[in-house]
């Protein structure tokens, strides 16, 4: 999360500093270039693919806040599991990451 | 002026469901154009920034991930170290840089509508 988080902090930054060469018509023409380049690509479809991650497992870290999906308070006894780690949210958080693969395929499908 | 924690919780989850939404229409409008290439064409962004309803969508857009992201961040830095001076200069630093990123961005807006497309 926040790998992810920085990740699309530093992306957004840059994005509204390179969104102000709209100001002038050569500018925005030369900083086209880095867009339309394959790392340009390759950072927009990373951001695609963090940005789903985040925003999916965002909306379960907020469930869990609330107290939702973190199960009922248990004595810890041995073997001890993490009751607010349960099957469910472990699928949560397979299906988030399948979820952000399909956005980057659908990505690098779009851009290459 | 103080915010309590529990706020700045609300104000954090309220800013990352709104961002959502809107940042998902405004990738959406970028490939909405058939290509990707002509939806950054100088006169089509131009045409975007000059429209009324997409201005704004992009000015919500500035303040809700300008909020959320150096929130988190607030967040990340304070959970490695902690004391008053620490803490005092990472929530000026974060809110002073939120700010100063939704004002360039939103002179950014405002001085698009002024160029003339012929």
């Amino acid at each position: 999360m926040r790998i992810s988080g920085i990740y699309l902090l530093v992306f957004f930054i840059v994005h509204v500093i390179h969104a102000a060469s709209i100001l002038d018509r050569m500018t925005w023409g030369q900083m086209l270039f880095l867009t339309y380049s394959p790392t340009g690509f390759v950072v927009l479809s990373v951001m695609i693919a963090l940005g789903t991650f985040h925003a999916i497992n965002g909306i379960r870290l907020m469930f869990q806040q609330g107290g939702i999906g973190i199960g009922t308070p248990t004595r810890p006894d041995y073997p001890y599991r993490i009751q607010s780690m349960g099957k469910k949210n472990r699928l949560c958080i397979y299906v988030t990451m399948g979820v952000s693969a399909l956005a980057l395929y659908f990505a690098l499908d779009v851009f290459f | 002026m103080r915010i309590r924690e529990s706020h700045i919780r609300k104000i954090h989850y309220s800013t990352a469901l709104g961002a959502i939404g809107l940042v998902a229409l405004h990738i959406s409008v970028r490939f909405s154009t058939g290509h990707f290439a002509s939806s950054l064409s100088y006169e089509f962004v131009v045409a975007n920034y000059q429209t009324l309803s997409y201005a704004i969508l992009l000015e919500l857009i500035l303040i809700l991930v300008s909020v959320h992201g150096f929130n988190g961040l607030r967040g990340i830095f304070l959970d490695y170290r902690s004391g008053f001076k620490y803490e005092k200069m990472v929530n000026w630093g974060c809110f002073i840089a939120a700010v100063s990123l939704i004002a360039y961005g939103t002179a950014t807006i405002i001085l698009a509508n002024f160029i003339e497309l012929y």
